[in-house]
């Protein structure tokens, strides 16, 4: 085996056989696994830039697998597959993972279950890791799940509290209608390639249109529920029940990024008609989860409405076709996003772990005088976020609203609009954040954290400043080809601005503004409110209507019609036997009249073989 | 060593008799009460067929059923034995060993 191949393999092999190490060694002492836990994914983050710099930027593809079961007749191919995309998702997920994890010693010094909780973020890094180096469709699906398992287990980590519980179950249902389309995808792709398609090389194998279809659309209905969009983006509000740093590792870096590079791993097989289908759906996303986000009060969940529609633009990116292009600029959103969000949710997580947990945004307010260096990181990534000029966000989201302009005007006002509605909702939370006075009594007595927990914050503020200055060498690792600057680039950063304004005058300061225009447009208002009743309509229509429904009438079979034929089945031995035992008497004399009776049929049985002849 | 002519025997007439025997033993057990009457009973359907197998061996100049025999009839002693020790325990217990008095085993 080469080096190349094997230091591939420690990437993720490192913490996912470190992992119960990690739980192990917090019995000794509960310090010691965040010690461990955040050294490991430091050694993978070494393995992975080593990786990077010795093989991936000289242009050598690490491949490696083997035939998991010879003795089938389709191959199934397990193995590594480093390419450039796969190399710069295992970076960052493994950079911003060990940043998380790095806060999470700071965030969680004083849970009791601490030694857990490191263990399964070290799987869930892991686990990710393993998926974007995944070489079989069928591997990238085991690591997928386990994406899914580790993100239940974390929501549910409080699971003392019910909300947490019923937020990790939902997270873990509704990826789960996602996973089912996935695995239905992989069914289609084995049966329409012979088997070939099973490796993420071999998936040009499929040959006819409607078939590149039908996978590719089954791909993305998985990748749908993974990231968050429409209609499968409910878990992901809910899901900041959990810790905060487990919805920064979910928004940022692990999970939700999982759906777009499956995307844009599969990409060869997007045929236009479902590539149209992602653009539509990731414009949709980020107009009703943008609008979501401008009316929730729930700090997290703010964040949450932001990563739904921050992933739609990723997507938006991959749907607009341009091939290798598509796959930069989505990526490239990618990353910058996993710099902002985690910023976002660290500086969040800061200022929650000051205020006792108090997710209200109306009830806080004045923290920059209180906390000036998370303040500082939550301006920087809701600049970063917005696409402030120079700023990651930026480079990243502007270039995808630019390169949108010649695929589809429609595409490109929707996008435009989605980057007003950013920029609105964040500047309001960081408004009522940071600016006016302390509305509450942990407010007034918030204070700055400690430097474990600052110092990830500050480094990720650093890369969501400057990371605009990778942007033409990234596109230009990745194929794609850099847009030119035209004058349409100024609408997003003057919608942007002028968002930025709008949202300092009626948030900024005291103002009645934001009730005026609640009850101006009071039926719009309570339609967003309500979250478009998306939730309301899953919980009241499909879960107790049609599932509830159809498991009465399932369980109404079982218990009768299963059941019934199950005892008929029982009740006829049982009586047959009642019936039979009766010549069972205990006397001898009448068991030898039977032995004499059937030895006696024996005989005559033999005679009358042998005159037919059977027996001569 | 026994000394046997082949052909010189009337087999007819020896499963005759082991026909014989048989049969009396059969009725003999069906109509018993008593165990030890049982017993005598089944000694001779017992002996029934041993001698049938000592006449097929002659018949057939093959002295392997001869002994065959006498193994069948130790152990069939021995079984008798055995039978006759369990009847003795039943009668202490019961206070008769009629065969109709032991149908515990039944439904």
């Amino acid at each position: 085996m080469y080096l190349s191949v094997l230091l591939t393999y420690l990437i993720f092999l490192i913490p996912l056989v470190g992992f119960p190490f990690v739980i192990g060694i917090g019995y000794i002492k509960k310090n010691y696994s965040m010690y461990l836990g955040t050294a490991l994914i430091l050694i993978s983050f070494i393995d992975a830039i080593y990786v990077f710099f010795t093989y991936t930027v000289k242009n050598v593809i690490v491949e490696s697998s083997f035939n998991w079961l010879p003795s089938l007749q389709a191959p199934i191919p397990l193995g590594v597959y480093g390419d450039h995309l796969s190399m710069i998702m295992a970076i960052m997920v493994s950079f911003v993972g060990f940043l998380i994890i790095l806060f999470s010693v700071g965030y969680m010094r004083e849970d009791p279950n601490r030694h857990v909780f490191f263990g399964e973020m070290v799987l869930f890094t892991a686990s990710m890791l393993g998926l974007v180096l995944s070489y079989s469709l069928l591997t990238l699906f085991i690591f997928w799940e386990l994406v899914g398992l580790c993100s239940y287990l974390l929501i549910g980590f409080w699971y003392y509290k019910p909300n947490a519980a019923s937020a990790a179950k939902k997270a873990f249902i509704v990826t789960r209608v996602g996973d089912v389309f996935f695995i239905a995808g992989i069914g289609a792709a084995i049966l329409y390639s012979s088997g070939a398609a099973l490796s993420v090389t071999g998936l040009t194998a499929i040959h006819a249109t409607w078939q590149r279809t039908i996978v590719s659309l089954l791909l993305f209905g998985g990748a749908i529920g993974k990231s968050a969009q429409f209609p499968l983006h409910v878990w992901i509000p809910d899901a900041m029940e959990g810790p905060t740093t487990v919805s920064a590792l979910i928004h940022a870096a692990t999970m939700v990024t999982a759906g777009v590079y499956l995307v844009a791993r599969t990409y060869t097989i997007f045929t236009p008609l479902s590539l149209s289908v992602v653009l539509y759906i990731g414009v949709f996303t980020i107009i009703l989860s943008g609008l979501i986000g401008i009316v929730v009060n729930d700090i997290k969940r703010i964040l949450a409405y932001s990563t739904i529609s921050q992933i739609g633009y990723m997507f938006a990116a991959l749907g607009l076709g341009l091939g290798a292009t598509s796959i930069g600029l989505s990526i490239y959103q990618l990353e910058a996003h996993a710099f902002f969000k985690a910023l976002l949710f660290l500086a969040a997580g800061s200022v929650l772990h000051s205020l006792l947990n108090v997710r209200d945004i109306n009830k806080m307010g004045g923290l920059w005088r209180k906390m000036p260096v998370t303040i500082t990181a939550m301006f920087i990534g809701a600049l970063a976020l917005s696409g402030f000029p120079y700023t990651a966000g930026f480079f990243s989201k502007d270039s995808i609203i630019s390169a949108s302009f010649s695929v589809s005007y429609l595409a490109w006002a929707l996008l435009a609009v989605g980057g007003f509605l950013t920029a609105l909702y964040s500047f309001r939370m960081f408004f009522r954040v940071a600016l006016g006075k302390p509305r509450s009594y942990a407010a007034e007595h918030a204070h700055e954290s400690g430097w474990i927990m600052l110092i990830p914050v500050i480094i990720l503020a650093f890369f969501s400043l400057i990371f605009g200055i990778f942007q033409n060498g990234f596109y230009t690792f990745l194929g794609a080809r850099t847009a030119e600057i035209t004058s349409l680039d100024a609408v997003p950063v003057v919608l942007m601005l002028g968002a930025m304004g709008l949202a300092y005058y009626a948030y900024g300061r005291t103002s009645s503004i934001p009730e005026k225009v609640a009850n101006g447009a009071r039926d719009f208002y309570l339609l967003v409110k309500n979250k478009f009743f998306i939730d309301t309509f899953y919980t009241n229509v499909i879960s107790e209507r049609a599932v509830l429904g159809f498991s009465a009438v399932m369980d109404g079979f079982e218990r009768r019609v299963l059941n019934g034929f199950i005892d008929l089945i029982g009740y006829f031995f049982a009586n047959a036997g009642k019936a039979v035992r009766k010549i069972q008497t205990g006397l001898a004399r009448q068991y030898a009249t039977i032995v004499l009776i059937g030895l006696i049929l024996a005989l005559i049985l033999l005679r009358m073989l042998m005159a037919v002849g059977v027996i001569p | 060593m026994i000394s046997v002519v082949a052909g010189q025997m009337n087999m007819g007439a020896v499963e005759f008799l082991s026909i014989a025997l048989l049969s009396i033993g059969i009725y003999s057990f069906l109509a018993s009460r008593t165990v030890v009457k049982a017993l005598i009973s089944v000694e001779i359907m017992i002996n029934a067929g041993l001698v049938n197998l000592v006449a097929a061996s002659s018949y057939y100049g093959n002295a392997e059923g001869a002994d065959l025999t006498l193994f069948i009839l130790v152990v069939a002693a021995a079984e008798t034995v055995v039978a006759i020790a369990l009847f003795v325990a039943v009668f202490r217990k019961k206070g008769s060993a009629g065969l109709d008095v032991m149908k515990l085993l039944r439904w």
